[in-house]
């Protein structure tokens, strides 16, 4: 099977600005891959190039195993079959809801048409919308009408361009769990630009962290949670602290003590600290200089005896108070990860 | 991390991602907007020192900057002052005032100006009056003087000036004004040293409106004998019909227009504060009670009757006056041919106006890059530009394609002979107001977000259908109001049409001149109270909220 999407050393600068910076990228058919990365990476001009809104300065792009952009060729965004949808809907104001998912549909019968349009709102349940205006629905159901609208063509790919950032806090998890389960459901292969980690990690197959015009990593959520590439990448997706590795008779041990994982070479190295893979107890050499109650968590600061500073997340119901002499320890179980100290930052 | 990028050539993108057609349009669109202004500049350094001057043109040079001077005092008083009356005081009418002292916008001032001299010349009610009183020799200043045409002049364009400071005034938040009143300023001070600095930069863009509009007139100050270098240019141009020499004045007025735009940009400084957009309430107003609110209420009726309200009672009062034929009679077959002439006039410059801003618009909104940019910059020109330069710009232009075609073996050329034919006036009126019209179709290309685009395309409709089915839905406002702006400014145009009028064609507004200038008050009246309602009409619009018709100078 052909892969939806191939980049291949993809560059684009604005000015002195790189925003693509030699991308490679495989998407396979049916997958849903999150795009991340701090504003200003890259991620935004990535969906653009796709589209075909932005040309390529260099390298190419397949879709559906046809070439779009390359040196000689570049398709307009009309003769790719690439969906669009972005964070303000960008629906049609002066289209009903039924023109507007049928927009994308010219050329066909009309009786295919109609078909299709009722097809794709019955999938997002809008069916009784159909003749109503953009301004007159919910955000929650404008993008709904947004996603039938993309994907009535059967494009090769989606692209969703911060998809749920201008919804509500309290709507966004029910539009996001319905509409990516539209979009497994009709098996389309979907690309969705985002700058929330727990977006990212929650609904893609695949996640690609960017940053600077650069790609710093590509996996599944868990490699890139659990095994980041660098310290940009793991402080990126999650709450990260690093604590210097020394390693005596093949053993790696840190401040907290010895260390699970295997030690690599033995360059200098970091262990990768997330605060769920710390523990602290009363009583020890260190010190506790910040405690933040979360609700479910508490999240408490410690200083150690080197003066670094890790973070950990306290069970409901234990307190700990602020200068309070504690000591910690590395949580049963935990496998952190250790970086060539030089990369990252 | 940091890596070196990639050396890497970034290409220029002059053309950027548009598409070629549109964006090619769209460039070309800007280089034969352009074309006049450029054609001046051309002509008037290749023939610098050869063609003839008239002897006078330094004291026309002269007249033309005491002119300027005493336009821009007497706006920036009128306009500076009411605005801040308004805006810091509350008085009985404010509310009314503070609309209605835009109302002046509607008066031409070749309208204005023959009004002014009827009451106020040896003649009128004014003189004889004092005469009456105090005998044969009393003094009275000379009306039909420089001093006559600031006056006039100052109070049909000081509402330009009033509503950009107005503007600076209201955006600016009422806590700059309460710092510095905290710290110790008093409200006199404070304007002066705080406010009055803040809105420099819309005051600037204001005056520089002012001295546009003051140098383009050749009408109105010919009702005042005054011999500006515009003046000069039309009289050289009807007189001789020598192009050459009439390019030598037109550049002289560019470099006017030069002088006051480099001013502009001076006092403007790098100052951009004005476009903050501050929280908007303006400061808070006090209360001027008993005689002083009653005063600062009979400052702003005076202004208002002057410009406004009395010439219009004064044009209705005649045209009424005028039934028993003394006047224009409105069947007079005449006065149907000339209000067709101006309305098809009107209609075909403004399609043509309105096409070509969606041309130009559709062609950004594809992305045409920078040059496409500079093309739509480029149709700001005939705006900005004293309407003498554009008119001798077209006549320059229009005899360069004539010897063109000719070299090129065609008998006659265009058979447009450069002495006068309608459709250097249409050219040079759609020059000249293609910019208006780019800016209300470029306002509401505006409040299109690119995303619909984007969508549009990747749905997979061409530029073609994504202009037709999804953007030209969404101008419709824009269109209309560009449409409007520019149908009004062409019946109203004056100093285009005389200037480039083949022998024959009249318009309503150049029939108004011709009584005017014959002292035909009567029949005068009736055609320019039609062009006062008729001009009126974009002023409600403006009134209404939209945005200050900026002349959006380069």
């Amino acid at each position: 099977m052909t892969d939806a999407l191939v980049l291949s050393a993809v560059a684009k600068s604005y000015g002195a600005t790189l925003a693509a910076d030699g991308l490679d990228l495989r998407v396979g058919t049916g997958e849903v891959v999150a795009v991340i990365g701090p504003s200003g990476c890259g991620k935004s001009t990535l969906l653009r190039l796709i589209a075909g809104l932005e040309r390529p300065d260099a390298g190419s792009i397949t879709v559906a195993g046809q070439v779009v952009a390359d040196a000689s060729t570049f398709t307009h965004p009309e003769r790719r079959r690439v969906g669009l949808v972005f964070q303000d809907h960008a629906l049609f104001p002066h289209l009903t809801v039924a023109r507007n998912v049928g927009f994308g549909l010219r050329g066909r019968a009309r009786g295919e048409r109609r078909a299709r349009v009722a097809e794709l709102l019955e999938r997002v349940h809008l069916t009784q919308r159909a003749g109503r205006h953009p301004h007159q629905l919910s955000g929650g159901e404008q993008q709904r009408v947004a996603l039938a609208r993309a994907l009535a063509p059967d494009p090769a790919l989606v692209l969703f361009d911060e998809p749920f950032s201008s919804l509500d806090e309290h709507l966004r998890g029910r539009v996001r769990g319905e509409i990516m389960g539209t979009v497994r459901a009709s098996g389309a292969t979907a690309i969705v630009v985002t700058h929330d980690q727990d977006e990212a990690l929650s609904i893609a197959d695949r996640v690609v962290v960017m940053r600077a015009g650069r790609i710093e990593q590509v996996g599944s959520p868990q490699e890139v949670f659990e095994a980041p590439a660098n310290r940009f990448v793991a402080t990126f997706m999650g709450d990260a602290d690093f604590l210097p590795v020394t390693v005596r008779d093949g053993v790696a041990s840190c401040e907290l003590g010895e260390l699970p994982t295997p030690a690599g070479a033995p360059a200098s190295q970091d262990v990768v600290l997330r605060p769920h893979e710390v523990t602290v107890s009363p009583g020890g050499p260190a010190e506790v200089v910040g405690v933040e109650y979360h609700g479910a968590f508490t999240l408490a600061t410690v200083q150690l005896a080197s003066g670094a500073r890790v973070r950990s997340w306290l069970p409901p119901h234990t307190a700990h108070r602020v200068g309070e002499r504690v000591s910690a320890g590395l949580a049963p179980g935990a496998r952190p990860v250790l970086l060539d100290a030089a990369t990252g930052d | 991390m940091s890596r070196e990028p990639a050396p890497r050539g970034v290409r220029r993108r002059l053309v950027g991602e548009g598409r070629w057609a549109w964006s090619a349009l769209a460039v070309l669109i800007g280089v034969l907007v352009a074309a006049p202004i450029l054609a001046v500049v051309v002509d008037g350094l290749v023939n610098a020192g050869s063609a003839e001057l008239p002897d006078d043109v330094g004291a026309m040079t002269l007249t033309s900057i005491w002119l300027l001077l005493g336009v821009g005092i007497g706006t920036s008083v009128l306009g500076i002052g009411l605005a801040w009356l308004t805006t810091a005081f509350d008085f009985p009418l404010r509310r009314l005032l503070s609309w209605a002292l835009v109302l002046p916008l509607a008066m031409p001032a070749y309208i204005l100006g023959f009004v002014f001299l009827s009451t106020f010349d040896v003649a009128g009610p004014v003189q004889t009056a004092l005469r009456d009183w105090f005998g044969d020799d009393v003094w009275v200043p000379q009306v039909r003087s420089l001093g006559g045409a600031v006056v006039v002049m100052s109070l049909t364009l000081y509402p330009y000036v009033y509503l950009m400071a107005r503007a600076a005034f209201t955006e600016q938040s009422a806590r700059t004004f309460d710092a510095a009143r905290s710290l110790g300023a008093g409200r006199a001070r404070t304007f002066w040293q705080v406010l009055l600095p803040l809105a420099r930069p819309s005051l600037a863009a204001g005056l520089a409106l002012v001295m546009m509009e003051t140098l383009t007139d050749f009408a109105t100050v010919q009702y005042f004998n005054v011999q500006t270098v515009s003046v000069g240019v039309y009289l050289v141009w009807k007189g001789s019909y020598d192009l050459h020499s009439a390019t030598q004045l037109a550049a002289l007025v560019l470099l006017f227009a030069v002088a006051v735009l480099a001013g502009e940009r001076m006092l403007r400084g790098g100052a951009r504060f004005h476009q903050r957009g501050g929280s908007g309430e303006g400061v808070a107003r006090v209360p001027l009670h008993g005689v002083r609110g009653w005063l600062a209420c009979l400052a702003g009726l005076v202004v208002l009757g002057a410009a406004f309200v009395l010439p219009v009672l004064r044009l209705a009062t005649w045209a009424w006056a005028g039934r028993d034929g003394s006047g224009t009679d409105p069947l007079d077959a005449r006065f149907g041919d000339y209000i067709a002439n101006s309305v098809s006039l009107a209609l075909v410059v403004a399609v043509i106006c309105v096409l070509l801003a969606v041309v130009i618009g559709h062609a950004q909104r594809l992305g045409g890059g920078a040059l496409v940019r500079a093309a739509g910059q480029a149709t700001t020109f005939g705006y900005a530009v004293p309407g003498a330069v554009v008119g001798i710009g077209v006549l320059i232009v229009m005899a360069w394609s004539d010897d063109a075609l000719v070299a090129l073996g065609v008998e006659g050329g265009t058979g447009l002979l450069i002495t006068g034919s309608v459709i250097g006036i249409l050219i040079a009126q759609v020059v000249r107001f293609v910019a208006p019209a780019h800016q209300a179709v470029d306002a509401s290309y505006a409040k299109i977000a690119p995303s619909i685009t984007g969508s549009a395309l990747s749905l997979g409709a061409g530029p073609t259908r994504v202009l037709a089915r999804v953007h030209l839905p969404q101008l419709r406002s824009g269109v209309t109001v560009a449409a409007v702006l520019v149908l009004v400014d062409v019946i109203k145009e004056l100093p285009l049409v005389l200037l480039l009028r083949p022998f024959g064609f009249t318009t309503v507004s150049v029939w108004v001149y011709q009584l005017a200038r014959e002292n035909f008050w009567e029949k005068a009246a009736l055609p320019a109270l039609l062009i006062v309602v008729l001009a009126l009409v974009p002023v409600f619009v403006l009134i209404r909220g939209r945005e200050v018709r900026g002349r959006n100078l380069p």
